[in-house]
């Protein structure tokens, strides 16, 4: 139950770095003949009946681990996640080849630190800062520099460096706290609080019913100029499926020993199944859902992870609607945003409008409100609306697609007008979370070294990130 | 303002100052080693013999980035080597990673190290201590096993718990240098797993599981302090720590079993009398399973997506009879996590499901497809989806996989008409419901949707074909319109196949197609073929004999030369039809069904040939067959693989529950007096005594208590360590006594030690309990009393990092002092237990 060795590779398959750790692994070309062999799909890989190969892709970089079939599958796939985070925290993402190659001797010393015989030892970021010295571009030249200039930049960038003097006695205190490096001093201490929101959201297609009292109601109807929408439809699809996964990050730049109680409040919601950073004290949840209290790692973490389904459908909403125009071979799209709720903008908002590559030839005669429709690859053409999107707006895209000549007909002698299959729509917003999870208070409890008249909590950051929108057709 | 302006300007200068400065240094710094990323080697070997750490630390940096790219460095050797007694620790350890990857290759060679090495066993940093014991143990040279014997020995009475793990880690490696130390070193091992720290158990349980698994009988002492301790395990001890205690549970503990609760008056209520008897049934477990179940299900709320498999696995082994809903919600949410640790979940919610009826059927909608699934993710949701759904929620489960089905991507919607082919199987009406939507599908313009439609219509239909003659019937009026060749070679096969039981159908399709027969596909003509070569055997079949018919003959005449019977003409012209066939393999076909039914003698095989009943094709959710793995494991990820860590079969008989008493309390002399150890013992007795009968149900509820009880009988858990207020009530006892021991302490330490103290109790406890091992190495630095004891070490040390200048004679002389080493480090070690029995 073992890691035989660990890879980095670009996406052709050069090795850039390799880290063996038994006596002969499989090498990089073996695997590389295993992934060539497997569909692009496959997660983990068989390379012979003892072997396994587990990998994954991060930023330009490919993770290679093959391990022993015994050891238990997401053990390897946590412990890239887990490198994948050290080597973000070391030499910030996004991860490229130039990085590793500059940086060989820490990566090698970080992962004899993280695997112990085999089997993953120690793989906090924390942890590790306090074993392998962290020495950026800048740090390293710092002992050649005048003494001067070289205490005055350290004081500059000192909230960045970890202690450069990586000598025999610095590294003699271990920390209390398994996930908190020793001895935090920080100039200016701060404190962040990050909540993140993914949200799925599946609408089903409207059924023919709904569509026409849309057009009785929504004012836009199949005669009428659907260049201009001039109201959100009022009957909408329910989604079927309305999932919000979320995470609650902390920076903390504070120095000594802070104990921190955080209070979150999610409204009536269930959280299914939250996971905890085991810095969170978990009596205290159990006793008060919503409590979080911790000693924090120093810099980023990831308190918390929930899910909650059946959320709001979000800031963006959307329909789709087929059969339109004189030859009812037109399609339309809307896209809108929700009055606003506090949120002045979305940003980033794309729609994909999906279709049957096969069957389609082309897009044609499309009129879009706003925005820029292209046909990006085979069967997804892109709506997208750069900048920032207002509040209380909407657009409207029609067109007709285009149907392959070449198609054998249906049983009536005509080729069938297609229409999109679905449309995805993708945006960020920042300042709200679908759920309605709010930070309720942060107080620091006790924090030995920190000034008393400081206030640390500089705010939170509530960001939803809509990724999966589908609006089916 | 103009002065902030003026200051920021200045910044800016001695900022451009300084990146100029440190460009120009980078310049010469790097200007001679590893240019263009090119290493001669005679440049690196002048780096490595430098006087100067620094330079030093750029040669062992360039071999670092030579071993990274996979170059071999062992030419290297000699000049790597000398480095092992760097001062700085950096090199140190670079040194040691190469050791690590080369001792074997150059085994004399690496003796030199080891002296060095053995010295640093002595530092009086921890930290160094343990990097020392991990590099001795790693160096893979045979003749070095009786030192790490020894330094092993030394290493886990260590005072501090870093130096603990890392024995525990290092005498698996010993075990792979030497087998023939197994039992020395699993006494070693029962040591560690003893230990009160968590931090060594979690190492301690990994060594275990890899040296001496099926040793599970020294964990009888161990188990409930385990359950006490594994909240605070570290992520990954506590994937290896719940496995054992599985297995654990399933030879020492009896197994939990099902009682059902006698009908009490108050329940005799006769409508709901069922119910209750399904909601209440009741599960006696052992006190000692209970404890572990109450300590493993807070851990479903880990980060870490093994942790909650391991967890899952523990509860699916152990009590696979009790309510497990709650293990769907951590389960679904690892779903937002990368691609490929869902698809990992995903493999085991559906063998989970398999198991499990009903388990994920509150989740359904987590296993809608979205387009950004793999096509392997989408698989899987949708067999986890199909395994999920119950009669109640069938209708929403099918419109989506009937959406799935007519959707662009190919794989889903074959996927999808598979699986809409499993939910029939629910019951009849559903049946009739999804047979009705395959019919719709059969002029569908999409190849593979027509395909798989039909492949499960025949399936539905050989499940009962005497309900589904109308089916038959239905699918032949479709074959008027059906276009694809696909389709229409299946249905002509499917009706074919029921020609002996839709008896009137056949014949009238083959009439059809024998019309049409020269514009049809290749496939769809050798389905005519067959067709007509089946309905002319079972036409054969029911013929009168022929020798009947050649003695009527001769009395009969005018009724004999009849026109023949419309079957003989039309198979006759079928066959000529594919006689003159441009396709070899039909004319082939053909002739051989001619042949075989022309002569009488021939029938049997004829009819073995054409009318054989085909079994019903087996359409098995693609999980099943995997239920035998372990959940989590590789091997139900990855097929073909030997993945052969099976779980011990639960034992019928199991030795009384007294063995897992803690008797360490005799055992351990050195250790000052416990009070606190006495008390858990006794009350642990008293509960062995009688079997809890427990509601399944509200296990958990009722844990948390006792749970904290069994941890503070053993250790502090980190919550109260912070200050959690406490929950017992016993006044400071030893108050003073801590106080002046904290005083030495660095201030950071000071203020998490003070909240302890609120909690007097179980601070105390540790204090008695692990006075002698965890303190000192977190109060760190400051301890005096070990700084006394290791000064001359120290100086030792000193003495040899002034010689490092002459290396050349020193390797000769740590050769000879390495022999002499041993005896010393009896030495060490005495001073080690005096220094513990002192205390």
């Amino acid at each position: 139950m073992s890691i035989l060795a660990v890879y980095i590779t670009d996406t052709n398959g050069q090795q850039l770095f390799e880290y063996p750790l038994s006596d002969s692994p499989p090498t990089n070309k073996m695997l590389q003949v295993a992934l060539h062999d497997a569909s692009a799909d496959d997660v983990v890989l068989r390379v012979s009946s003892d072997e396994l190969l587990f990998h994954r892709r991060e930023d330009t970089l490919d993770f290679l681990v093959p391990c022993s079939s015994s050891i238990p599958a997401l053990i390897p796939l946590e412990f890239i996640s887990h490198l994948i985070k050290v080597l973000h925290d070391y030499f910030q993402p996004p991860l490229s080849r130039p990085k590793i190659e500059k940086n060989y001797s820490t990566i090698m010393m970080l992962l004899n630190e993280m695997i112990e015989d085999g089997y993953p030892f120690v793989t906090e970021e924390n942890a590790l800062r306090d074993l392998v010295p962290f020495t950026d571009g800048l740090s390293k030249y710092l002992p050649t520099l005048p003494k001067g200039a070289a205490s005055s930049l350290k004081s500059l960038t000192s909230s960045r460096l970890s202690s450069k003097s990586f000598s025999s006695d610095s590294s003699h205190m271990r920390s209390n706290v398994p996930w908190r490096r020793s001895n935090v001093k920080h100039n200016n201490n701060e404190l962040y609080v990050d909540i993140q929101e993914t949200l799925s959201v599946i609408i089903p297609a409207a059924s023919p019913m709904r569509q026409l009292l849309n057009s009785v109601n929504g004012g836009s109807n199949l005669t009428a100029s659907a260049f201009y929408t001039p109201a959100v439809p009022q009957i909408l699809a329910e989604p079927i499926v309305a999932i919000a996964h979320g995470s609650v990050f902390t920076t903390t730049k504070l120095s000594g020993v802070p104990d921190i109680q955080l209070i979150l409040s999610f409204g009536n919601r269930v959280l299914e199944g939250p996971a905890f950073h085991p810095c969170v004290r978990l009596a205290r949840w159990r006793e008060r859902p919503g409590t979080l209290s911790f000693v924090p790692p120093d810099g980023k973490c990831c308190l918390l992870q929930y899910t909650i389904s059946g959320v709001e459908s979000g800031p963006i909403g959307g329909d789709l609607k087929t059969g339109l125009g004189p030859m009812k071979d037109e399609f339309e799209v809307r896209v809108w945003s929700r009055v606003p709720r506090n949120v002045k903008f979305v940003e980033n908002l794309r729609a994909e409008v999906v279709f049957d590559g096969e069957r389609v030839q082309n897009v044609k005669g499309t009129r879009a409100s706003s925005g820029e429709f292209n046909i990006e690859k085979k069967g997804v053409g892109v709506w997208r609306f750069p900048g920032k999107t207002p509040m209380g707006w909407n657009a409207s895209l029609r067109g007709t697609m285009v149907v392959n000549e070449e198609l054998e007909a249906g049983p009536d002698g005509t080729v069938p007008q297609e229409f999109p299959k679905y449309i995805k729509i993708s945006y960020d917003c920042q300042g709200m979370l679908v759920s309605g999870t709010k930070v309720e208070s942060l107080r620091i409890v006790s924090g030995k070294g920190l000034d008393d008249r400081a206030k640390p909590y500089k705010g939170v950051k509530y960001l939803t990130h809509g990724k999966d929108i589908i609006i089916r057709g | 303002m103009a002065e902030s302006l003026s200051k920021i300007t200045a910044i800016f200068e001695t900022a451009k100052e300084l990146t100029m400065e440190a460009a120009a240094s980078a310049r010469t710094a790097t200007l001679t080693l590893g240019e263009d990323g090119v290493f001669r080697q005679r440049d690196v070997q002048r780096y490595l013999n430098s006087r100067h750490e620094k330079e030093k630390l750029l040669g062992m940096k360039a071999i670092a980035t030579l071993m990274s790219r996979g170059q071999d460095v062992t030419e290297y050797f000699p000049d790597v080597v000398k480095n092992s007694a760097a001062q700085t620790l950096e090199v140190r350890k670079l040194v040691y990673i190469y050791l690590l990857r080369y001792a074997q290759q150059e085994s004399d060679l690496a003796l030199l190290s080891i002296n060095a090495i053995q010295k640093s066993l002595g530092d009086q940093n921890p930290q160094i201590r343990a990097m020392a014991i991990k590099v001795l143990s790693g160096i893979k040279v045979p003749s070095i096993a009786p030192i790490v014997l020894l330094s092993i020995r030394k290493a886990i009475v260590d005072m501090s718990s870093i130096v603990r793990r890392a024995a525990a880690v290092a005498i698996g490696k010993a075990y792979e240098l030497d087998k023939s130390n197994l039992e020395t070193l699993v006494g070693y091992l029962a040591t560690l797993l003893a230990d009160k720290s968590f931090y060594v158990v979690g190492s301690a349980v990994q060594t275990f599981v890899n040296i001496c698994p099926d040793r599970l009988d020294m964990l009888h002492t161990n188990y409930r302090r385990y359950c006490g301790m594994l909240a605070d395990v570290d992520e990954w001890g506590q994937v290896c720590v719940l496995d054992m205690l599985t297995r654990y549970v399933r030879v020492y503990v009896p197994k939990g079993k099902m009682v059902k609760r006698s009908k009490d008056a108050f329940y005799s209520d006769d409508e709901n009398d069922k119910e209750v008897e399904e909601a209440q049934e009741d599960f006696t477990i052992d006190p000692d399973l209970e404890l572990l179940l109450a300590a493993a299900k807070p851990l479903l709320q880990s980060r870490n997506s093994a942790v909650v498999l391991a967890v899952v696995n523990l509860f699916d082994a152990l009590v696979p009879e009790a309510d497990l809903s709650f293990l769907g919600p951590p389960l679904v949410r690892l779903l937002s996590g990368p691609s490929e640790i869902q698809y990992v979940v995903l493999t085991n919610i559906a063998v989970l499901a398999i198991h499990h009826n009903g388990l994920f059927a509150p989740y359904l909608k987590y296993f809608y497809v979205v387009p950004s699934d793999t096509p392997e993710i989408a698989k899987l949701k949708i067999e986890a989806m199909t395994l999920s759904c119950s009669e109640s929620t069938v209708s929403e489960v099918l419109s989506e996989l009937q959406y799935y089905a007519t959707s662009v991507d190919k794989f889903l919607v074959a996927e999808a008409v598979r699986a809409i082919g499993r939910c029939a199987q629910i019951s009849n009406d559903i049946a009739r419901r999804c047979l009705r939507w395959l019919l719709k599908q059969i002029h569908s313009p999409d190849h593979v949707l027509v395909g798989e439609s039909l492949t499960v219509i025949r399936y539905i239909i050989q499940l009962s074909p005497k309900d589904h003659i109308k089916t038959v019937a239905k699918l032949a009026a479709a074959l008027d319109n059906a276009t694809v060749p696909l389709a229409r070679a299946s249905i002509i096969w499917l009706v074919g196949e029921f020609a002996g039981i839709a008896r009137y159908i056949a014949p009238d399709v083959l009439r059809k197609c024998a019309k049409g027969f020269a514009d049809e596909d290749v496939s769809t003509k050798m389905q005519i073929v067959l067709l007509a070569a089946k309905l002319y055997s079972y036409y054969v079949e029911e013929k009168p004999a022929p020798e009947d018919q050649q003695e009527r003959d001769e009395q009969l005449e005018p009724t004999v030369k009849p026109p023949a019977d419309p079957m003989d003409l039309l198979f006759e012209y079928v066959m000529l039809l594919a006689r003159y066939d441009t396709s070899y393999d039909l004319r082939d076909r053909a002739r051989l069904y001619n042949s075989v039914l022309s002569s009488q003698s021939s029938a049997p095989i004829a009819k073995l040939l054409l009318q054989a009943p085909k079994p019903s094709p087996h359409a098995p959710s693609p999980s099943q067959g995997k239920e035998n793995f372990l959940i989590g494991s590789s091997g139900l990820v990855c097929s073909r693989i030997n993945d052969t860590r099976p779980l011990p079969p639960w034992s019928t008989e199991t030795p009384d529950a007294s063995i897992r008493d803690d008797s360490r309390v005799e055992e351990a002399p050195v250790l000052p007096p416990m009070r606190k150890k006495v008390r858990p013992k006794a009350r642990k007795g008293t509960k062995e005594v009688k079997r809890k009968k427990v509601v399944v149900d509200k296990i958990k509820q009722e844990k948390p208590k006792k749970t904290r009880k069994a941890e503070n009988d053993y250790h502090t858990t980190l919550d109260e360590f912070f200050g959690e207020p406490a929950t017992t009530s016993t006044p400071p006892v030893d108050e003073i006594d801590q106080d002046s021991e904290h005083e030495e302490e660095s201030e950071s330490e000071v203020e998490i030690v003070v909240e302890v103290s609120d909690d007097s109790d179980e601070a105390e406890s540790e204090e008695s309990s692990e006075g002698d091992g965890e303190i000192d190495d977190e109060e760190g630095e400051d301890d005096d009393e070990e700084e006394d004891e290791e000064e001359e070490e120290e100086e030792d040390e000193e003495d040899e990092e002034d010689e490092d200048e002459d290396e050349e004679e020193d390797e000769i002389a740590s050769l000879e002092e390495s022999q002499s080493e041993e005896t010393e480090d009896e030495v060490d070690g005495a001073a080690g237990r005096g220094l513990l029995s002192g205390r």
